[in-house]
């Protein structure tokens, strides 16, 4: 077939065949990619060595060898000292039975020796013969020998802090009750020198069984120890509410935690569209009833009330995700704020607002009653149009409905001798005090907010920033450069102390602006300014003609923006844009130097220099490394799922 | 289209050129230029690369603005006036080399886009009127795919359909087969073919001098910026008057 000739036939397309074996698949990748040559040989077992011990070495410390019991430092430093206390007890001892060995001279001793030696291992003495002049040299050895010294000097401390460590668990006992059983034996006066003492017994008379027997428990104690010397996650067990709220009152923290999850509620239902509707109805009537069931619990509804919200909540939240997805994202983007700010600082409802009479109730359940059964109707519209019948929606829609009804008008509860209904209940509960922002907020909080808002305000202020760049008005673009190129040009940690310390002096006397909400305003205006620059060249990546087609049909500027350019840059650009988001967000980090107390503030200036979290700084700062890893690799991935979903076929 | 024009104005030429001069900074690009043009006239303009015969008819719709001389399209006056600008854009549509469709949207919202937003059209209408363009330049089944996802000869039909669908009273076509593939050519002809033979007013730019000789009322010479000779195809191309003109066909029309 060397002179193939298809003139005169037809053509035919020859069939496409596959490709040969030994191109495709796990093992030519594992070939081509990591043994492709001699430096490939070595190299790969090599790094493959290297990555695999650095991991299983953050992996037992972080993991095997971690301790979360206690209630402070000391639990965890309990296991260290106790380990090293039983390695130098047993170093002592070996230097006291060699002491004495000098004197024994019969076989039958001599080989006891041996016999104990050989079995211990421990203290490299196999080179020394048992000679005539024996006694001598091992005493100038074993005094002369580091180990010997250091334990003998360093015993008397060590127990001594063992014993402070013991008399202070005891009186701080475990909240949750979970000490290791290797320490309660320690903490419950086992008595190290006890077992000391029996094993210099046998040592003196020279009996191998109950020196084996007195050492073994030694041994237990030093694995014990070594087993337990890793990681303190105690840190943060302990003080989660702190570095999750800061300071935030503690019979409080529920109206973070609801913040937390209407927040969850939104992103699920916009971040998140493309899922089934099955999926998504379930996913917000289960966030729907933990906002419900955190808000009951917070503010101590009973059954009733708790029945109510819970029906209420779940109600809304499924009404919320019926919505299309303009809807939703007006709702929550005008929404949320203000919800959230209202929640966090002021939940109060405004004076004039009373305890409904029975009429108003029933005219407020029948109103209510009328809007769910028209969104009930809606829907049901739609499924008879689109021929999909989805019996859970409905199933759910009824039940909650029916709920809703029934609590509302029958369910009495007593209130300090009166009778209320769950209505009044609710309502009456609502009224909570104020919450204060300096020094109260901080944490994750304090972090999340932050970088959400600097998050949420940054795109479409750099969105406004690129377009007025680009723009033909020459004030407006010189603005936009004078701003992007001045705050760019300068440190965040100078505009953070600008807003600290400066914005006050220019304030009018009277006029006070929290600090964190000054300090929003300078993260929010920074990363904006970096947002401006890279969506510029997202905008630059597009080519004119997009415009002129634009142009061409009569498109307004604000209309060729909307609908041509900025959907299509604002997606050449999400690298970029993230890329800022993760900076800022991890940017929030220098808010701890102006004196607020984010997440790492927290760490850094109120857990580490406290005395029962001292020397934890590893773990610490282990733990907010990874939460900052976790969310910024959340997004990252986010990122590229979004890139992948937007994307339509050949780009030109 | 035409008759929705208002029948007074019949007679009168829809594009007015005058005196018109166009300069990039300090670089002279078109000179003195006058051009009216007739109801339901098809120009075809040729000439060298650089000549301008681009710039003129992007002058028409004010993608490129004119330092002087006047531009009158359908009795509005062309100046720097916004809304003058906008009312031109909507009663010209354009196509162009490189398409210019715009890829994150469907053909079909690529279509309905200017309608819904410029024409205030209801959703449904837009759709309908799109998917009648669709249908006559051919390509109705591609109406949810992406440009993208079309070959060059679709993405340029898919853009003569998206200006229609403004309802446009003139069409300019910029060099629309330059950037196809020689088996694509055919296709995006024909189809200027049919709406050459429905009536529309069109002004094209193009190297395709087949399509000239068949479709063309006048063909217009264009060179260093200025207009160097027009006439009917039959006069045009069998008897060239100008020197100029007469090198320029010998160059193209070797073969």
């Amino acid at each position: 077939m060397a002179d193939q000739d298809k003139t005169g036939a037809n053509f035919v397309p020859t069939p496409p065949r596959d490709a040969p074996v030994n191109t495709v698949g796990m093992g030519a990748m594992i070939k081509k990619n990591l043994f492709a040559g001699p430096v490939s040989w070595v190299a790969t077992p090599v790094l493959l060595f290297i990555i695999v011990s650095v991991l299983w070495h953050v992996f037992s410390w972080g993991l095997l060898r971690a301790t979360n019991h206690g209630a402070s430092n000391r639990t965890c430093h309990l296991a260290e000292r106790t380990s090293l206390l039983s390695q130098h007890e047993i170093t002592i001892l070996m230097a006291d039975k060699l002491l004495l060995s000098k004197s024994y001279q019969s076989q039958d001793q001599r080989q006891f020796w041996v016999d104990s030696q050989s079995t211990w291992g421990r203290f490299a003495l196999g080179t020394l013969g048992f000679g005539p002049s024996y006694g001598e040299l091992l005493t100038a050895e074993i005094m002369g020998n580091r180990e010997v010294s250091r334990a003998l000097s360093q015993r008397a401390e060590i127990l001594a802090t063992i014993n402070k460590d013991i008399e202070f668990i005891e009186r701080n006992p475990d909240p949750d009750a979970t000490l290791h059983p290797g320490l309660a034996n320690v903490v419950a006066g086992k008595d190290l020198l006890a077992g000391r003492e029996a094993l210099k017994a046998a040592v003196t008379a020279q009996d191998p069984v109950a020196f084996e027997a007195a050492r073994s428990e030694f041994d237990d104690m030093v694995h014990w120890g070594e087993a337990h010397n890793g990681a303190c996650w105690t840190v943060v067990k302990r003080r989660w509410q702190q570095f999750m709220y800061g300071f935030y009152p503690k019979e409080q923290v529920w109206r973070v935690a609801t913040t937390a999850l209407l927040l969850l509620l939104g992103g699920l239902s916009l971040l998140w569209p493309g899922r089934s509707s099955a999926s998504r109805s379930l996913s917000a009537a289960v966030v729907g009833g933990l906002i419900g069931y955190t808000v009951s619990s917070g503010v101590g509804l009973a059954s009733g009330g708790l029945l109510l919200a819970l029906a209420l909540s779940v109600g809304l939240a499924l009404l919320y995700e019926q919505l299309d997805v303009g809807k939703r994202g007006l709702i929550f983007f005008l929404g949320f704020p203000l919800v959230a700010i209202w929640l966090l600082i002021r939940f109060s409802l405004p004076q004039a607002i009373t305890l409904p009479s029975t009429w108003g109730q029933w005219v407020f359940g029948l109103i209510m009653m009328a809007i769910w059964a028209l969104f009930f109707w809606q829907s049901w519209q739609r499924q008879t149009q689109s021929h999909s019948f989805k019996p859970i929606t409905n199933l759910v829609y009824l039940a909650v409905g029916v709920l809703t009804f029934y609590v509302f008008l029958t369910v009495r509860v007593d209130v300090d001798g009166q009778q209320l209904s769950s209505f009044q209940e609710l309502l009456g509960r609502l009224r909570l005090s104020d919450v204060e922002v300096d020094n109260v907020w901080g944490g994750l909080l304090a972090t999340a907010v932050t970088g959400l808002t600097g998050i949420a305000v940054s795109l479409p202020l750099g969105v406004i920033l690129a377009l007025g760049r680009r723009s033909d008005l020459p004030i407006v673009s010189t603005f936009s450069t004078g701003f992007i190129e001045f705050v760019r040009g300068v440190p965040l940690i100078t505009i953070l102390f600008m807003a600290s310390v400066l914005l006050p002096l220019f304030l009018p006397e009277g006029v006070t602006i929290n600090k964190l909400f000054r300090a929003l305003v300078g993260v929010s205006l920074f990363a904006s300014a970096y947002m401006a620059e890279v969506i510029r060249g997202g905008l630059q990546g597009l080519s004119k003609g997009q415009t002129e087609g634009a142009d061409s049909l009569g498109l307004s500027y604000w209309q060729t923006q909307r609908f041509i350019i900025l959907p299509q840059a604002l997606k050449i650009s999400i690298p970029g844009i993230v890329n800022t988001f993760i900076g800022l967000y991890k940017d929030t980090t220098l808010l701890s130097i102006i004196g607020i107390f984010d997440l790492l503030g927290v760490g850094s200036r109120s857990v580490l220099p406290s005395l029962e979290w001292a020397r934890l700084e590893a773990e610490v700062y282990a733990f907010i490394a990874l939460f900052f890893f976790v969310s910024c690799f959340f997004m990252s991935r986010y990122s590229q799922h979004l890139e992948r979903r937007l994307a339509t076929g050949h780009e030109h | 289209m035409s008759s929705e024009a208002p029948a007074l104005n019949d007679q009168e030429p829809i594009i007015t050129i005058s005196g018109m001069n166009k300069w990039y900074g300090n670089f002279h690009v078109l000179k003195d230029i006058n051009l009216s043009v007739a109801r339901q006239e098809k120009i075809v303009i040729a000439g060298p690369s650089g000549s301008g015969k681009s710039t003129l008819i992007r002058c028409i719709n004010a993608l490129e603005e004119h330092q002087e001389g006047s531009i009158v399209v359908d009795g509005v006056q062309l100046t720097d006036n916004l809304k003058n600008i906008e009312a031109i854009r909507k009663e010209v549509g354009m196509v162009f080399q490189q398409f210019n469709l715009f890829p994150h949207l469907t053909v079909l919202e690529n279509c309905t886009l200017a309608p819904i937003w410029v024409r205030k059209m209801p959703k449904k209408e837009a759709e309908e009127i799109a998917m009648h363009f669709l249908s006559k330049v051919r390509i109705p089944e591609q109406a949810s795919k992406y440009p993208g996802q079309l070959s060059g000869g679709q993405q340029q039909r898919v853009a003569i359909a998206r200006s229609l669908c403004m309802r446009p009273r003139v069409m300019l076509f910029d060099e629309p087969t330059s950037a196809l593939d020689p088996e694509m050519i055919k296709e995006v002809l024909d189809t200027m073919i049919d709406l050459a033979n429905e009536g529309m007013t069109m002004l094209v730019v193009t190297h395709e001098m087949g399509f000239a000789r068949q479709v063309a009322d006048r063909v217009i010479f264009m060179d260093a910026g200025e207009i160097v000779e027009q006439n009917n195809p039959e006069d045009f191309f069998h008897n060239p008057q100008n020197e100029r003109t007469k090198e320029f066909l010998s160059q193209i029309l070797r073969d």
